[in-house]
């Protein structure tokens, strides 16, 4: 045991040497696309010093930190290894990190920190409003300016709108992608095989027709599949509502863009009731797989493995990238419809109530988002086991000989982490960050884009609606359930669960809050 | 004085005491101190301000439970459930429990004895795929060979609600008759020879000899062994409510149980105190059912009374 640990440790400290050759080499090269994040870091040196004194005052630490995402014990112990190694001098503490798969990350999740869990940064995977409201994390106001400069000193203003609550700042923004549209994401070989215009879908009909010659051609395989169970997405299923101020889909605004826009139960929309009619149709007719809504694997496993041609998915640029990195290679394309969406800052990191070191909490956040070499390092892994560097000069690697995405051991979920920009580029995966910026650029602010619904006055009718929607809605949307018989039954209980007392309360909220911004 | 004679006559039990001494403690602990968390049904849990200082809620955690069919229907299912396995199970270890005992070959009673046991000591996860791959729409057992034999349509088990209960007994019977009919077939086995015997002369044929021995030498175990059951009628088996349907959503109405929706409550929807008021409610009915079966049995006959 002992050996091995020292055996461990000491590979630990060779990758972080190699490592840190790496960066010193590519930082010469890539200053034109880091600039911003590089004269952040540089900026912030001095403070950053400072900070290290400061901590190094007070009594060494554990930092626990949870994220997304499937990977190794081991590795995650050398990961947390290397990065002790730097938290080490610059914030005298040590770092424990974690990650757990998608399917039982929310489980998981709330069971941590309901029970009271030491656990000191977290990225959760839907709104968190729910635990600011039950006082499961806390607000970190007072604390960013000091602990997180370099955060401070990239953001735009309306980043922070999304960490806002009753005025307190909760969360610390990732620096990723800005804008979302839907999209269906498909096997490229099989839509050149088959003649499948995919650029050029003008509606839903196009894509059915491509669907029913998918099914001909490949009756071994299934034209649409569910990601472990959510057709749509996960916790916030989005077929183009928006779900205004939380993420639990019951009260929402069917037109994200209509100023006039009223809040009404999302079963009661023609949205909600066409997509559950269309899947039903496609689900009779053996387009989508059986069993969907039970389906425990994920879309990326089923492609991979050859079962799957395509699901539908939020995109953002670059999206066909990480698919294909994501489906094991498979080359990956893409249809987009609907309204290119902005939701900058929609996803961050947030200290539990329960952390003994909310300060450090805050700065190792900093360091993740400003310092390349722990980015990296919580993004790809360790050098040589996750990834092999094809080119260290500009920072492309790839994965190690006879490993993919999905069998290095510690999977890459860039957006998940603090700051995608500062990773190294994937072998013909590079992201184009002005691609990007382009795009968020088109994007469109939704109406109600920094409005926070407070629940807790409706909270058990919450809790009873979201027991009804657990009953119904992931199996219609993944067109298991005749929604003629299935939608009036659940609008039945829907009501009887006081749906409507919900739509009443955010209504009201949403109102108050219109008025109140119109005015400043 | 007293104390004193009180000290004597107990010393020698001392040992006796230590003895329980681990048992108590653990008791302690694992079931009496998690009590005082009762009173997060009552709260407005807020972790901030830690469970003592978080708002009363009053009975508005109760009330929505209520007036939702929530609360009817995961009773109902876990009532009914339960009494099914209970008449069902109990008859079916019973009966072969007898059996077990009608087997002369040596060999042979161990064998059976072995293999009926076996899914007892299978975990409720591994029994949810052992289903799954009799289920599974496309590629399960039943639809791929059974059915597609017969000419029907695949049926979509998953999300057809009305085959469940059957399925459910009929995992929970598969389960468990092997471990209860063990414990049957050591009772039968104890059974006095000589009463066989004398039924034998008597001219009694064997199903006579089952009916008038063996099934009233039977009674006081069947007795205990279903009150302790009545005791626990108002918790479910979790794995076998949760994990064998795969969690699935259409099939809730007929799945979920006090239990399930406990763990869904807390797990999914993070609501706290409706789960800590569904728990309070489990605890609370619970502990009256018990009281009301033990009371009924002691009516009857007083000797099999628990307490």
């Amino acid at each position: 045991m002992k050996l091995k640990k020292c055996m461990a440790l000491g590979m630990t400290v060779v990758t972080i040497c190699s490592l840190l050759a790496g960066c010193t080499g590519d930082g010469e090269t890539k200053t034109e696309t880091e600039s911003v994040a590089a004269s952040g870091s540089t900026e912030a040196a001095g403070e950053s010093g400072d900070l290290s004194e400061y901590f190094h005052t007070k009594d060494h630490y554990t930092l626990k930190v949870m994220a997304m995402g499937d990977a190794d014990t081991q590795i995650l112990e050398e990961v947390s290894a290397a990065l002790s190694e730097i938290t080490e001098e610059k914030l005298n503490c040590d770092v424990e990190l974690t990650r757990i798969g998608f399917a039982s990350y929310m489980t998981q999740l709330n069971l941590i920190l309901s029970s009271g869990d030491a656990l000191d940064l977290f990225i959760p995977m839907a709104d968190p409003s729910e635990y600011v409201q039950t006082g499961q994390i806390q607000p970190i106001t007072d604390l960013v300016e000091r602990f997180a400069p370099n955060l401070c000193s990239s953001l735009e203003e309306r980043d922070w709108m999304s960490m806002i609550y009753d005025g307190d700042i909760y969360g610390m923004p990732v620096n990723g992608e800005k804008g979302q549209i839907l999209g269906f994401g498909m096997r490229k070989d099989i839509c050149d095989e088959l003649g499948i215009d995919y650029e050029n879908f003008q509606s839903m009909d196009d894509l059915h027709d491509a669907l029913v010659k998918v099914k001909e051609a490949h009756p071994d395989m299934y034209p649409v599949v569910s990601n472990a169970g959510d057709m749509f997405g996960g916790s916030t299923p989005y077929i183009g509502q928006d779900s205004c101020g939380d993420s639990n889909n019951l009260a929402v605004l069917e037109d994200p863009f209509d100023e006039n826009g009223k809040i009404v139960s999302f079963f009661e929309t023609d949205l909600f009731k066409e997509t559950c009619e269309r899947m039903y149709q496609w689900s009779q007719e053996g387009l989508i797989m059986p069993d969907a809504s039970t389906n425990t694997d994920s879309c990326n496993t089923l492609v991979a493995a050859g079962k799957a041609f395509g699901y539908f998915q939020h995109m953002t640029p670059g999206w066909e990238i990480e698919a294909t990195q994501n489906n094991g290679g498979i080359e990956t394309v893409a249809w987009k419809y609907g309204v290119p969406t902005y939701i900058g800052g929609r996803s961050g990191w947030f200290v539990p109530t329960a952390s003994g070191d909310p300060e450090r909490a805050v700065a190792f956040f900093d360091l993740m988002y400003s310092d390349p070499t722990v980015a990296n390092l919580v993004i790809n892994g360790i050098e040589g086991k996750n990834y092999v560097f094809v080119d260290k000069e500009n920072g492309v690697i790839t994965f190690p000989e006879g490993k993919d995405a999905t069998t290095n051991g510690y999977s890459r979920l860039e957006w998940a982490w603090p700051n995608e920009r500062l990773s190294y580029t994937v072998e013909g995966l590079e992201t184009n960050w002005e691609e990007s910026d382009q795009f968020t650029e088109s994007t469109q602010v939704p109406v109600c884009f920094g409005f926070k619904f407070d629940s807790t006055s409706v909270m058990n009718q919450i809790t009873a609606c979201l027991n009804v929607y657990e009953k119904y809605v992931p199996a219609l949307l993944c067109g298991s359930l005749n929604p003629d018989e299935t939608i009036p039954i659940l609008n039945e209980e829907m009501e009887k669960a006081g749906i409507q007392d919900i739509v009443k309360e955010k209504q009201a909220q949403f109102d108050a809050w219109k008025a109140e911004s119109s005015e400043n | 004085m007293r104390l004193k004679k009180f000290g004597k006559r107990h010393r020698r039990y001392i040992p006796l005491y230590l003895m329980m001494l681990p048992g108590l403690v653990y008791l302690i602990i694992n079931n009496y101190i998690p009590m005082a968390g009762l009173i997060i049904a009552f709260k407005q849990v807020n972790f901030r301000k830690g469970i003592l200082a978080s708002p009363w809620a009053g009975l508005s955690n109760f009330e929505y439970l209520f007036s939702s069919d929530e609360a009817f229907i995961i009773t109902r299912n876990t009532i009914l459930y339960n009494l099914a396995f209970i008449v069902l199970g109990t008859i079916m270890a019973v009966f072969i429990a007898i059996l077990l005992n009608e087997i002369r070959g040596k060999l042979s009673k161990k064998i059976y004895q072995t293999v009926i046991l076996v899914p007892y000591l299978i975990s409720m996860v591994i029994v949810s795929y052992l289903v799954n791959a009799l289920l599974a729409t496309e590629t399960g057992f039943v639809n791929h060979t059974i059915v597609g034999a017969l000419g029907g349509e695949p049926i979509s088990w998953y999300s057809e609600p009305k085959y469940w209960p059957f399925i459910l007994i009929l995992v929970n019977l598969w389960k468990n008759f092997g471990y209860h009919s063990i414990i049957f077939y050591a009772t039968v086995v104890g059974l006095d020879s000589g009463l066989y015997e004398a039924a034998a002369i008597d001219g009694a044929n064997r199903w006579q000899r089952i009916y008038h021995v063996t099934l009233p030498g039977l009674r006081s175990t069947i007795i205990t062994l279903s009150l302790m059951s009545i005791g626990k009628i108002f918790y479910s088996d979790f794995g076998l409510f949760y994990q064998v349907p795969m969690n699935s959503g259409p099939l809730f109405d007929v799945t979920n149980t006090i239990d399930t929706y406990v763990y869904r409550g807390l797990m999914q929807s993070n609501n706290i105190g409706m789960s800590a008021a569904a728990g309070f409610y489990q605890s609370v009915v619970g502990c009256l059912v018990v009281l009301l079966a033990n009371f009924t049995v002691r009516k009857i006959s007083k000797d099999d009374a628990l307490f």
